[in-house]
């Protein structure tokens, strides 16, 4: 079984797709199974993330920035810095994962949560695919 | 099927796992398939990488440089919460290594390791085995 959750982001904002990504779940009558969620994009990341507090997904995106600023001597040819940027950030933090589908329930810790990184935006055309076996 | 790894961490530790990961592999029976190992904390880590312990801790130290321990987080818990929160962001909490003819498909240098930012903290690995 295969979905594309859909997306309108913000420039260097995290949005929580955990909640669309559950009901997905839920709709496949799958027990037990793997779950692999990945997204079709070269500047945006898919991480895992302790949902309670936004202001943690912050230091994330925040620390991750300072890691790699925008910076205009990439060697790459970019629309705008941040798009070049964008490109390495999203290799360091990953655009697959795959997990584990238990008693017909995504298994997670009680604070976990699926964040799509957007590194460059707005976009609104934005995508996270879905795959359950 | 389906087992968890217990374990017992220190602060900003490396744990190889490997081995306890094989042996779920041999006990479940599956010949050709994938192993998801899925770590369900938010200050932890899991990932394939170099089996020798002095290279884990020059990682642990490259993290420490890259994300150092700030008072200033806006997430307001423990410096080493709320760094130990970015790592595992970037680090990862799952992998998904090939089964093929009944082992683990990894290099000879090639280790599972759980990777501790907060700790001493008792920790659970989840492991489960698809295929035929």
């Amino acid at each position: 079984m295969f979905e594309v959750i859909k997306l309108q982001t913000q420039h260097n904002r995290a949005i929580d797709v955990t909640p669309k990504i559950k009901e997905i779940i839920a709709g496949a009558g799958v027990t037990d199974g793997i779950l692999t969620v990945s997204i079709p994009h070269t500047d945006a990341g898919l991480v895992i993330h302790s949902f309670w507090d936004p202001k943690g997904w912050d230091d994330s995106m925040e620390e991750i920035r300072r890691a790699f600023p925008s910076k205009v001597d990439y060697e790459q040819r970019t629309n705008n810095a941040h798009e070049a940027a964008a490109h390495s950030k999203a290799a360091f933090v990953g655009n697959v994962m795959s997990l584990i589908i238990k008693d017909g329930e995504l298994l997670f810790g009680n604070s976990q949560g699926i964040l799509f990184c957007e590194f460059n935006g707005p976009k609104n055309d934005r995508e996270v695919h879905v795959n359950i076996m | 099927m389906y087992e968890v790894i217990k374990l017992k961490t220190d602060y900003m530790t490396v744990t190889d796992v490997t081995d306890k990961v094989k042996a779920i592999v041999k006990k479940s029976g599956v010949k050709d398939g994938i192993c998801v190992i899925f770590n369900a904390h938010t200050t932890a880590a899991v990932g394939i990488a170099t089996k020798e312990e002095a290279a884990q801790r020059d990682f642990q130290a490259d993290l420490d440089r890259i994300f150092p321990l700030r008072a200033n987080y806006n997430h307001v818990e423990t410096p080493f919460d709320a760094a130990g929160h970015v790592k595992c962001v970037v680090v990862g909490v799952d992998v998904t290594p090939i089964i093929k003819d009944g082992e683990l498909d990894l290099g000879d240098d090639q280790a599972i390791l759980f990777y501790e930012f907060d700790g001493p903290r008792p920790r659970e690995l989840h492991v489960k085995c698809y295929g035929k």
